[in-house]
C-alpha cells in the first residue's frame, strides 16, 4: 500500500515538474519573441494635438461663509483664446502675457491641488480641528472669483463641521492662492473624510467650468475614548489590588512548629 | 548565721523549667465556596477537530496577511530600494542607465529594472523608479508604465506608485500644490518638473503636450489607507531641457492588463496554489511530528517552516489586491 502511494506521489511530482517547466519555457520564449527588434534612441517630433477645452465635472456647490486666503502672483503662464468671462466673474485682462523662453502653454483654465490636512489637538475631547488647505492656480487670461466649501464627515457619513463660501476673490492670471479652513468639532470621530469643493464661474475664456471636489481621509486618534478606557482599567487594577490586600490571611508557620 | 544561710541558698542548684508541650497544628479553614469540579468536555469528533483546525489556519493566515501588508511590506520595500539604488548608481557611473525600453545590450528591460530616481523634497520622497507597473513590480517602488516615454523625454510619461502598502511612496502626492517643483534623475540627466495640479477621474485634464514638451503624470490610489476609492493624478510639466525619446516596444494596446492602474495581478495564481500546498504539507507534517516525536521538537522545527509558508501565501495573496494600494 505504501509503495503504491509513493509511486502515485512520485508520478504526480514528475508531472507537476514537467508542466511547470513547460510553462516557464513558454514564458521565456514569449519574452524573447518581444526582443527581436533592435532598441536604440530615436528622436521623433510629432505635432501635438490642438488644445482641448477642459470637460466639466460634477460636484457640489458652496454656500455663504467667511474666507481666508493668501497668495503670490506667478507670471508667465497663459492660455490662448479670447478673454470671455461670465457675468459672475471679474473682467479679464486685456492681453495674455507673452510666454518666456522656458515656459510652455498649459492650456486649461484652473488647476487645483489636493486637499491637505493636519489635526489640531484640543484639551476638550469633543473639540479638535482639522486644518485643511488647497491651492488654486489660474492659468486662464481672465481674473475671476470662485468660492470654496470645506466640510468634514464622520465615519457614518454624518457631517461634523463645515466652512462654506470661502471666497477666492480676483484670482489673477498666473496667480496661485492657498485657501485654508479650520474645521472644528472633529472630536473623537477617528475616521474623518474631508472634502473641499471649488466652484468657479460658469464660463471663463469661453470655457464652461463646473465645480471640482477634492477629498482626503484623516485618521484621528480617539485619545478621549482611550483615556476613559485607560482610567477604567487603572480603576479596576486598583480595586483588584485593594481586594487582594484585604483578603483574610492564613496562619503562617511551619507544620508542627509553634506559630 | 546570715552568711551561712546565703551560702546555703547559693549552693541550691537551679531547677530547670518544665518543657512546653507543642501545640497541635490548626486545621485549615474550610473554603468559603466549595471548589468547582473540573469540567468534563466531550471528546471532539473528527469533523469538529477538522473545522477547528481549519479555522485556526484561516485566522493565522488572516493575521499574517494583515501583518505582511502593513508591517513586513515596508521592510521589503526598504530592502528593495537599497538594492535598486546600488544598481542604478552603478549604471549611472558607467553610463549604462537605460534611456529606452531596452538596456545597454539592446535587451528588453525586465520588470523591476531601475530606470530613474524621483526626488520630491516637499514630501520627503526619494525613490528609485522601476520599469513596469504590475502589482509585483510596484512592491519595489514606483513603476514607469512601459508604453510611455521616460520622464524628461518628449511626450507623456506615466509613473505609478502605491499609496499605503510597500512603503506607500506616492501616498502623499495629493499634497503637492500647483507650482511645486521636483526632479527625476534618468540616464539622460536630472529632469526638473513643475506641478500643474491634482485631478481625479472625470476632472478636466490639461491639454496634451505639444511637440517639444514633456509631461509627467504621477498616479496613485486615493481614499483611506488600504481602502482605495479611486485614482489620484498629479500632472507635472518639464521645466528643464526636453530629452530625445528612446524607442518603446510596448504600446498601450499591448500593455499587460495587470500593468494598468488599480489592476490586480492574476498571472501568478499558480504560485499561490503551490504556496497553499506548501502550507498544507507543512501542517500535515507538523501534526505527524507532534504525535510521533513530541511537542517540543515539533515547535522548534515547524514554527519557522509554518511562518515561511504563511508569509509565502500572504505575499501571493497581496498580488490579488489593486496594484496602487
Amino acid at each position: 500500500m505504501m509503495r503504491r502511494i509513493g509511486r502515485i506521489a512520485a508520478t504526480s511530482l514528475l508531472l507537476g515538474t514537467v508542466a511547470l517547466t513547460a510553462a516557464l519555457g513558454a514564458g521565456s520564449s514569449a519574452a524573447f519573441a518581444d526582443d527581436d527588434d533592435s532598441i536604440g534612441i530615436t528622436v521623433t517630433v510629432t505635432p501635438g494635438p490642438p488644445t482641448a477645452p477642459p470637460a466639466g465635472t460634477s460636484g457640489s456647490s458652496g454656500s455663504a461663509g467667511t474666507s481666508g486666503s493668501s497668495g503670490a502672483p506667478r507670471s508667465g503662464s497663459s492660455s490662448s483664446g479670447a478673454s470671455n468671462v461670465s457675468d459672475d466673474a471679474v473682467a479679464g485682462v486685456a492681453a495674455p502675457p507673452a510666454l518666456a523662453d522656458d515656459e510652455v502653454d498649459l492650456g486649461g483654465v484652473l488647476y487645483v491641488s489636493g486637499l491637505r490636512s493636519d489635526y489640531a489637538w484640543s484639551a476638550n475631547p469633543l473639540d479638535g480641528a482639522a486644518e485643511t488647505s488647497i491651492t488654486v492656480r489660474n492659468v486662464s487670461t481672465s481674473t475671476f472669483t470662485s468660492t470654496v466649501r470645506f466640510w468634514a464627515n464622520g465615519p457614518f457619513g454624518n457631517q461634523l463641521s463645515e466652512v462654506a463660501d470661502v471666497k477666492v476673490t480676483d484670482l489673477k492670471p498666473g496667480e496661485s492662492r492657498i485657501l485654508e479652513a479650520s474645521l472644528n468639532g472633529i472630536g473623537q470621530s477617528t475616521f474623518v473624510q474631508l472634502h473641499a469643493t471649488l466652484t468657479p464661474p460658469k464660463t471663463v475664456d469661453g470655457v464652461e467650468l463646473d465645480a471640482i471636489t477634492r477629498d482626503r481621509f484623516m485618521a484621528v486618534p480617539p485619545w478621549g475614548i482611550a483615556s476613559l478606557v485607560g482610567l477604567g482599567a487603572l480603576g479596576f487594577c486598583v480595586f483588584s489590588l485593594a481586594q487582594f490586600l484585604r483578603r483574610p490571611l492564613a496562619p503562617v508557620g511551619l507544620a508542627g512548629a509553634p506559630a | 548565721m546570715t552568711l551561712e544561710l546565703e551560702r546555703a541558698v547559693d549552693e541550691i542548684p537551679e531547677q530547670a523549667a518544665p518543657p512546653r508541650v507543642p501545640k497541635a497544628p490548626r486545621p485549615p479553614k474550610p473554603p468559603r465556596r466549595a471548589p468547582r469540579p473540573p469540567k468534563a468536555y466531550a471528546p471532539l469528533t473528527p469533523r469538529v477537530m477538522l473545522v477547528r483546525g481549519s479555522l485556526m489556519i484561516v485566522a493565522a493566515l488572516t493575521l499574517a496577511f494583515a501583518a505582511n501588508v502593513m508591517v513586513l511590506s515596508q521592510v521589503q520595500h526598504l530592502v528593495a530600494q537599497q538594492m535598486l539604488l546600488n544598481e542604478f548608481r552603478q549604471q549611472l557611473a558607467d553610463g549604462t542607465a537605460p534611456v529606452s525600453e531596452g538596456d545597454y545590450d539592446d535587451v528588453l528591460l525586465a520588470d523591476g529594472a531601475p530606470v530613474a530616481v524621483i526626488d520630491i523634497p516637499q514630501l520627503g520622497v526619494s525613490e528609485v523608479v522601476v520599469e513596469g507597473t504590475s502589482g509585483d513590480t510596484l512592491k519595489s517602488g514606483p513603476g514607469h508604465r512601459r508604453d510611455t516615454v521616460l520622464p524628461g523625454q518628449q511626450g507623456m510619461s506615466v509613473v505609478m506608485g502605491r499609496a499605503a502598502a510597500y512603503g506607500g511612496p506616492l501616498g502623499r502626492i495629493q499634497e503637492l500644490a500647483p507650482g511645486d517643483s521636483f526632479t527625476v534623475r534618468t540616464g539622460q540627466g536630472n529632469q526638473l518638473f513643475q506641478v500643474i495640479g491634482v485631478r481625479y477621474a472625470g476632472d478636466p485634464m490639461p491639454a496634451s503636450p505639444k511637440a517639444g514638451e514633456s509631461r509627467l503624470v504621477l498616479q496613485t490610489a486615493r481614499g483611506a489607507s488600504f481602502i482605495p476609492s479611486g485614482i489620484a493624478y498629479v500632472d507635472a510639466e518639464l521645466r528643464s531641457e526636453v530629452q530625445p525619446s528612446g524607442q518603446r516596444q510596448t504600446t498601450f494596446t499591448a500593455l499587460p492588463p495587470e500593468d494598468k492602474a488599480m489592476a490586480t495581478d492574476l498571472s501568478t495564481v499558480w504560485a499561490l496554489v503551490f504556496a497553499l500546498q506548501f502550507l498544507v504539507a507543512a501542517q500535515i507534517a507538523a501534526v505527524w511530528a507532534y504525535r510521533r516525536i513530541g511537542a517540543q521538537k515539533t515547535w522548534v522545527v515547524f514554527v519557522p517552516v509554518g511562518l515561511l509558508a504563511v508569509i509565502y501565501v500572504s505575499n501571493q495573496l497581496t498580488l490579488l489586491l489593486p496594484n496602487l494600494l
